[in-house]
C-alpha cells in the first residue's frame, strides 16, 4: 500500500536519454549517467539535511529515552556528553556530512555500534522479504492480468476483478493478521512469530512466505489492473488482428502481446520494488520480523538519529537506483523509445 | 491372540518412551520467554530501562539480591557486615568464574563501583551511589566500601539490576557490555538479534549450582495478541502480558495457567502544582474524591489495590493509617466550590503513547471530571516527547497518567518529591523534603520507618498525584512450566529454578 | 458510467450514514458504560461494545467522519498543492520551474510512506498533522501530472491563438489548459483518496493515526485487534465501512477514466 501512495503516475529521476546509434549513444548514455548521478547527490544531500534536522526537532533525545523516569538533570548532562549531542547543531551537522564523505554513517546512539552494522544485520531480513514479495507479486499479478486481459469479460476475468477490488481496499495488515490466524494459529504451518531467535537463516526463509503473501496481495492486484490494461491496448492493435487473420495460434499470440505489454508496466513495476524497502515496515511490525522497518521504527522512538539518517540514506539510494534501472530496462525492451528523434 | 497383542503393547510402549526421551532432550530444556518491552543495551550501567534488567539478571548477578519474599539475602557476597556507624559495609566474596572463565575477585567490585560511579559512564542509576565515597579491596575476596553518610538504602541499590558486577579485565579494556554482556550469571549470553530475541545457555559453572534448563529464549513480542497466539500453540512457554479481552481464555484453558500476584507499580494521575487551581491541595483533594479508582484500575489495568499515597499496596512502607481516597462526588463538588474553582475548568491532560493502559485510564478520568464540572481535555503525546516535555523541563501538563515503577527502599520512590525543581508535580513542599532526606540518612530502622510513614501521610494529606493504586502482576504460562517466578518490585525474570515437565 | 454511478451511491451511503449517525444511532461515541464492557452484539448494541462499554457501531460511524475528512483533506490538500505548484511551474517556467521540479523530484525520490512516518512523528499523531503528511507525500504526483499536462497545453493552437489575440498568461492557464485535465486529476485524486483510508489505517495501527478517544475507522480498527480472539465481530463495522469508502473511491476512479477513454 505504501507503494501505491504515489503510485499511478511514474516518478522518474529525469528525463530517458534519446538515443541513437553507435558512438553518439554512447556518449548520450554517458550524460545520461553524469547528470543522474549528480542529480542523485543533491537529492540526497536535500533529503538527508531535512531528516537530519527534523528527527532533531524532535522533543526529547536518546539520553531522556535511556534515562526513563530515574536520572537526574545533571545525569541527563553527562550522558548527553557521553553520546555527543551536547554540540551545538551546526557543528553535529558539518561533522555528519564530513564523516559521510569518507563513507562513515556514524555510531547508534542506542545500539553504541556503528550505523552500518546495524543496517547490515537488519538489510538481508527486510531484503529477503522484500524480494520475495516482490516476485510474487510480479508472478501473480502479471499472470492474472495476462490471462483476465486475453479473455475481458470472461469468467476468469470476473474472478481477476473481483480480487483486486477487495484487494485494494482493504488494509494490508489485515490480510497478515487473517493469514496469521488460518495458517499459523489454526493449521499451524507457519510460527505466529517471524524468525528463529537467532534471526535469519536458510531454512527460516520458509517463515517469510506470509509476510511476503501479504505484502504481495496489494501489488499484484495493481500490477494486475494495469497488466490487464495494457494487455487490452495491444489485443486492439494492428499487429494482433494481423497475426490473427493470419492464423498465428493463440498462445503465440499471447506472447506477442506480453512482449509488447511488458514496456508499459515496467515503470510501476520499479515503483513497487524501490518503495518495498520500507513498504515493509507495516508486515515487519504485523510479524514481528527484526529488519529495517522494525529498526526505523524504534529508531524514531529511542531518537537514534544517525540510525534514522542511515535508513533514510539506504531506502532513498535504493529507490533511485532501482528507477535508474526501470529507465534502462524500458530502453532496452521497448525500441520505440530509441528511435531517433 | 495373546501374543500378539503383547507385542503390539510393547511396540507401542517402546514408541512412547522414545518419543519422551526425544522430547525430553530436544524440547523440554529450552524456555521461551515472550516480553513485550526490549531493552535498548544490556549494559547494566547506561541505562534505567526495566526491560534491560528483566533480561540481565539471568546474565549478571549482584552482590545481594532478592529472593521471593522480598527479602534482600546474600548473593556473590556470602556475607556482609555494616559498621555501627553505618558508613562501612564490608563484602565477602563466594568463589565462582566470569563467564569468560576470569575468577571473580574484590578488584571486580572495586571496577564495577567506580565504573557506575564515574561521571562519564553516563548512568541514570549514579545518584543512589553518591554517598559512596571508596571501594577498597582489603584482600582478594573482601570488599569495604566507605560512606560519606548512613545510607540504609545501599544494600537495595545493590540488589538491583544497576548493581550488577562486571569483570574488571573487560572492564578495563572497553569492552562492550551492551551487545556482548559478560557476568557470573545462571545464564550466560549466546546472541541477541534485536527486535527479536536474546538466546541464553546454561552457565554449569554456577556457584549456586547450575539451573535446570539447558537454556532461556527471551522474544521480543510486543502484541499482546501475538504473545497469546504463540502460548496457546506452544511456541512460548511463558508470556509477560495478557489482554484484559483474553484473560477469559487464558483462564478458560487447561494448558495455560494465569499468574496474579501484585506488581511494585505504583500508578497514578500527577497533578501539576504549578497551575492555577492546581496549587491548591484542596483542589488535588477533590479531584481524588471525584474519580472511582476501583473502576479505573478495573477498567484500564485489570484490577488491583487502590492506594492513597504514594506507596505501593502490600508494602510493609505503606502507612496503616492511609486509607485510599474513595469515591465521593458531593464532596469534591462541595471542596472544588470552597476553593472558588469555576464549573468547566479546563486541564490539560497528557497521556503517554504507547501504554494504551494509561491512555485508557485517562479516558475514565475524564469521564468521572467531567461529572464535577471540571474539562479535562486529552492530548497523546509519545513517550520521548512526555518524558522531555510533560515528565521533565517545561512540565507542560495540568493532569498525566504514568505507573511508578517498583523500588526496592522508600528513598527511591520519594525521591524528588516536594521540590518543584526535582519532580514533575510541582508540589513545594520544604517540610516533606526535609523529612524525606532524614528518613533517607537514618539508619535506625524503626526510626526510619517512623519518617517515612510521616512523609506518606502528608503526602496523603498533599495530593500531588490522583493515587490510582498498584495493579496485579498479571502473567501467563503454560501448565508444564514450574518454577518461574518474577523478583517481587523488582519483576526481573528469574529462570535458576524453572523446570519443563 | 455505470461504475461512476456505483462508486458515488457507495460513498454517499458510507458518507451519509457517517454523517446521520447522531439520529441514527442511540449511543454516543464517546460515552463509555463500565457494567457493558465487551458486550457481545444485541438489540442494544447492533455491533457490541469496547473495552469502555462505548457502542462499536457509534464508534464504527463517528469514526467514518474523521477518516472521510482525513483522507478527502488530504487529497485536497494534495491536489492544491502539487496542481498550483505544477500550474505555476509550467506557467511561470525558468528559475521558477527548475527550483520547483528539483524540490519536487527530492521528495520523490523519499518512499512515500517513510516521508509520511517520519512527519507524523516529528509532528505528533493528531488529524490535521495526518492530513498534512499525506497531502505533502502525495503532492509530487501531481505536480508532474499538472506541470505535464499545462506545458503541452500551453503548445497547443488554440492557446497559442488565444495568446495571439491578447489573453493574460493566468487567464489562459485558467480557462484553456485547466479545464483540459481536470478529469485526469479526479481519475488520479480518487485513486488517491482510497490509498489514504488506508494509509490512515497503517497509521493507527503503528499507532500513529488519530489519537483516542477521537474515532477514526484506523483506531477503532486497531482497537479491534487487541480484543480479536475474544470478539472478532468488533472488527467487521469499521472493517467493512473502510472497504466500502474505499471501494467507491476505487469505482469512481475507474469509472471516470473508462469515461474520459470513451470521450477521446
Amino acid at each position: 500500500m505504501p507503494a501505491a501512495v504515489a503510485a499511478g503516475t511514474r516518478p522518474r529521476s529525469g528525463v530517458a536519454p534519446p538515443a541513437s546509434g553507435g558512438g553518439a549513444e554512447r556518449n548520450r548514455v554517458s550524460r545520461y549517467l553524469l547528470t543522474q548521478t549528480l542529480s542523485f547527490v543533491v537529492t540526497l544531500w536535500a533529503v538527508l539535511t531535512l531528516v537530519f534536522f527534523a528527527v532533531r526537532a524532535l522533543p526529547g533525545d536518546a539520553a531522556t529515552i535511556l534515562g526513563g523516569l530515574d536520572a537526574s538533570q545533571a545525569q541527563l548532562e553527562s550522558l548527553r556528553g557521553t553520546l555527543g549531542l551536547n554540540r551545538s547543531l551546526p557543528a553535529q551537522y558539518v561533522d555528519y556530512l564530513g564523516d559521510l564523505a569518507r563513507a562513515d554513517l556514524g555510531t547508534s546512539l542506542r545500539e553504541r555500534r556503528p550505523v552500518v552494522r546495524v543496517l547490515l544485520d537488519r538489510l538481508p531480513v527486510t531484503l529477503t522479504l522484500a524480494g520475495l514479495a516482490f516476485a510474487l507479486s510480479l508472478l501473480v499479478g502479471g499472470l492474472l492480468g495476462l490471462l483476465a486481459g486475453l479473455r475481458p469479460g470472461g469468467p476468469f476475468d470476473r474472478a481477476t476483478l473481483l480480487f483486486t477490488t477487495v484487494a485494494l481496499a482493504v488494509p494490508e495488515f489485515w490480510f497478515g493478521f487473517l493469514l496469521i490466524l488460518l495458517f499459523a494459529v489454526n493449521l499451524g504451518w507457519f510460527p505466529v512469530i517471524g524468525l528463529p531467535p537467532q534471526g535469519l537463516t536458510l531454512a527460516a526463509t520458509w517463515n517469510l512466505l506470509l509476510p511476503a503473501v501479504t505484502l504481495a496481495i496489494p501489488r499484484a492486484a495493481q500490477l494486475a489492473r494495469l497488466a490487464r490494461a495494457r494487455v487490452l491496448e495491444e489485443r486492439g492493435s494492428d499487429y494482433v488482428r494481423t497475426a490473427r487473420s493470419k492464423g498465428l495460434r493463440a498462445p503465440s499470440v499471447a506472447r506477442h502481446i506480453a512482449a509488447n505489454a511488458l514496456p508499459g508496466v515496467l515503470p510501476l513495476v520499479a515503483l513497487e520494488l524501490g518503495g518495498l524497502l520500507t513498504g515493509t515496515i507495516v508486515v515487519e511490525q504485523v510479524f514481528g520480523l527484526p529488519g529495517l522497518g522494525l529498526t526505523i521504527l524504534g529508531s524514531i522512538a529511542a531518537r537514534d538519529y544517525p540510525v534514522v539518517q542511515g535508513v533514510t540514506i539506504l531506502a532513498v539510494t535504493v529507490y533511485v537506483l532501482v528507477n535508474w534501472l526501470a529507465d534502462l530496462l524500458q530502453l532496452a525492451a521497448d525500441p520505440r523509445l530509441r528511435a531517433p528523434s | 491372540m495373546l501374543a500378539v497383542s503383547f507385542h503390539r503393547n510393547l511396540r507401542a510402549f517402546a514408541l512412547a518412551a522414545c518419543l519422551a526421551t526425544l522430547g525430553g532432550s530436544a524440547l523440554a530444556q529450552t524456555l521461551t520467554l515472550a516480553m513485550s518491552a526490549q531493552p535498548d543495551t544490556l549494559d547494566p550501567q547506561v541505562t534505567a530501562a526495566t526491560a534491560a534488567f528483566q533480561v540481565g539478571k539471568s546474565i549478571y548477578d549482584t552482590l545481594v539480591e532478592v529472593n521471593q519474599a522480598g527479602e534482600i539475602v546474600p548473593a556473590l557476597a556470602a556475607a556482609y557486615t555494616v559498621s555501627d556507624d553505618g558508613l562501612t559495609y564490608t563484602f565477602e566474596l563466594v568463589e565462582t568464574t566470569f563467564h569468560d572463565g576470569t575468577p571473580l575477585d574484590a578488584a571486580d567490585v572495586v571496577a564495577t563501583l567506580d565504573r557506575i560511579r564515574a561521571p562519564e559512564t553516563g548512568s541514570p542509576k549514579a545518584t543512589e551511589f553518591q554517598a559512596i565515597t571508596g571501594v577498597t579491596a582489603a584482600d582478594d575476596r573482601t570488599v569495604v566500601v566507605t560512606l560519606s553518610q548512613p545510607a540504609p538504602a545501599l544494600l537495595a541499590t545493590l540488589a538491583s539490576g544497576w548493581g550488577a558486577i562486571l569483570p574488571s579485565e573487560k572492564l578495563a579494556a572497553g569492552h562492550d557490555f551492551g551487545n556482548q554482556p559478560v557476568g557470573t550469571g545462571p545464564f550466560r549470553f549466546q546472541g541477541w538479534v534485536r527486535d527479536n530475541a536474546v538466546t541464553l545457555a546454561r552457565n554449569d559453572a554456577y556457584y549456586q549450582g547450575a539451573p535446570a534448563l539447558e537454556g532461556v529464549v527471551i522474544r521480543f513480542v510486543t502484541d499482546s495478541a501475538v504473545q497469546l497466539q504463540g502460548l496457546l500453540t506452544g511456541e512460548f512457554d511463558v508470556i509477560d502480558t495478557v489482554a484484559q479481552a483474553d484473560l477469559p481464555t487464558v483462564e478458560a484453558s487447561p494448558d495455560l495457567e494465569l499468574v496474579r500476584e501484585p506488581s511494585g507499580l505504583v500508578l497514578v494521575a500527577a497533578l501539576n502544582a504549578r497551575r492555577d487551581y492546581l496549587s491548591d491541595p484542596r483542589v488535588r483533594r477533590a479531584i481524588n474524591l471525584a474519580v472511582d479508582t476501583e473502576v479505573v484500575m478495573d477498567v484500564a489495568y485489570n484490577g488491583g489495590t487502590q492506594v492513597g499515597t504514594f506507596m505501593e499496596a502490600g508494602s510493609p512502607w505503606y502507612p496503616e493509617a492511609v486509607e485510599p481516597f474513595g469515591y465521593d462526588p458531593e464532596a469534591a463538588r462541595a471542596l472544588l466550590q470552597e476553593a472558588g474553582v469555576p464549573q468547566g475548568l479546563r486541564l490539560d491532560m497528557a497521556l503517554p503513547q504507547p501504554y494504551e493502559e494509561h491512555i485508557q485510564a485517562g479516558q475514565v478520568v475524564q469521564d468521572y471530571l467531567r461529572d464535577v464540572g471540571i474539562e479535562a481535555e486529552i492530548r497523546i503525546v509519545e513517550w520521548g516527547v512526555w518524558l522531555s516535555q510533560v515528565y521533565g523541563g517545561p512540565f507542560d501538563f495540568d493532569v498525566t497518567v504514568v505507573g511508578h515503577t517498583g523500588k526496592l527502599d522508600p528513598s527511591g520512590r520519594l525521591s524528588g518529591i516536594g521540590d518543584p525543581t526535582r519532580n514533575y508535580t510541582g508540589l513545594d513542599d520544604p517540610e516533606l523534603v526535609e523529612l524525606i532526606a532524614t528518613a533517607n540518612r537514618t539508619s535506625d530502622p524503626e526510626a526510619r520507618a517512623d519518617l517515612y510513614e510521616r512523609a506518606l501521610v502528608r503526602i496523603h494529606e498533599q495530593a500531588p498525584f490522583l493515587f490510582f493504586g498498584t495493579p496485579d502482576r498479571i502473567y501467563a504460562r503454560r501448565a508444564n512450566v514450574d518454577g518461574f517466578w518474577m523478583t517481587p518490585l523488582l519483576d526481573s525474570f528469574d529462570f535458576r529454578q524453572a523446570t519443563l515437565r | 458510467m455505470k461504475r461512476v454511478r456505483l462508486g458515488l451511491l457507495l460513498f454517499l451511503l458510507v458518507a451519509g450514514s457517517a454523517l446521520l449517525a447522531p439520529w441514527l444511532v442511540r449511543h454516543d461515541p464517546l460515552e463509555p458504560d463500565y457494567r457493558a464492557r465487551y458486550a457481545a452484539p444485541s438489540g442494544e448494541h447492533l455491533l457490541g461494545t469496547d473495552g469502555l462499554g462505548r457502542d462499536v457501531l457509534s464508534r464504527s460511524l463517528a469514526g467514518g467522519r474523521v477518516s472521510l475528512l482525513i483522507a478527502l483533506s488530504a487529497t485536497g490538500l494534495t491536489l492544491l498543492l502539487g496542481g498550483l505548484l505544477g500550474l505555476l511551474a509550467a506557467g511561470v517556467g525558468g528559475l521558477t520551474d527548475t527550483a520547483l521540479s528539483r524540490l519536487f523530484d527530492a521528495l520523490l525520490a523519499f518512499p512515500g510512506f517513510l516521508l509520511i512516518l517520519l512527519v507524523v512523528a516529528i509532528l505528533g499523531g493528531g488529524a490535521a498533522q495526518t492530513v498534512l503528511a499525506m497531502g505533502v507525500a502525495g503532492s509530487p504526483v501531481y505536480f508532474r501530472l499538472t506541470r505535464g499536462f499545462t506545458r503541452s497545453e500551453l503548445r497547443r493552437e488554440y492557446v497559442l491563438a488565444a495568446r495571439a489575440l491578447g489573453a493574460a498568461r493566468p487567464r489562459q492557464l485558467l480557462r484553456h489548459a485547466l479545464p483540459n485535465f481536470v478529469g485526469s486529476l479526479g481519475v488520479q485524486a480518487a485513486s488517491t483518496a482510497a490509498t489514504f483510508l488506508l494509509v490512515e489505517a497503517s497509521l493507527s495501527y503503528l499507532g500513529l493515526g488519530v489519537p483516542l478517544p477521537t474515532p477514526s475507522w484506523g483506531n477503532v480498527l486497531q482497537d479491534a485487534r487487541s480484543y480479536l480472539t475474544r470478539q472478532p465481530w468488533a472488527a467487521v463495522g469499521p472493517g467493512l465501512f473502510l472497504a466500502a469508502a474505499s471501494l467507491s473511491f476505487q469505482f469512481l476512479s475507474d469509472g471516470l477514466r473508462d469515461v474520459l477513454d470513451r470521450r477521446e
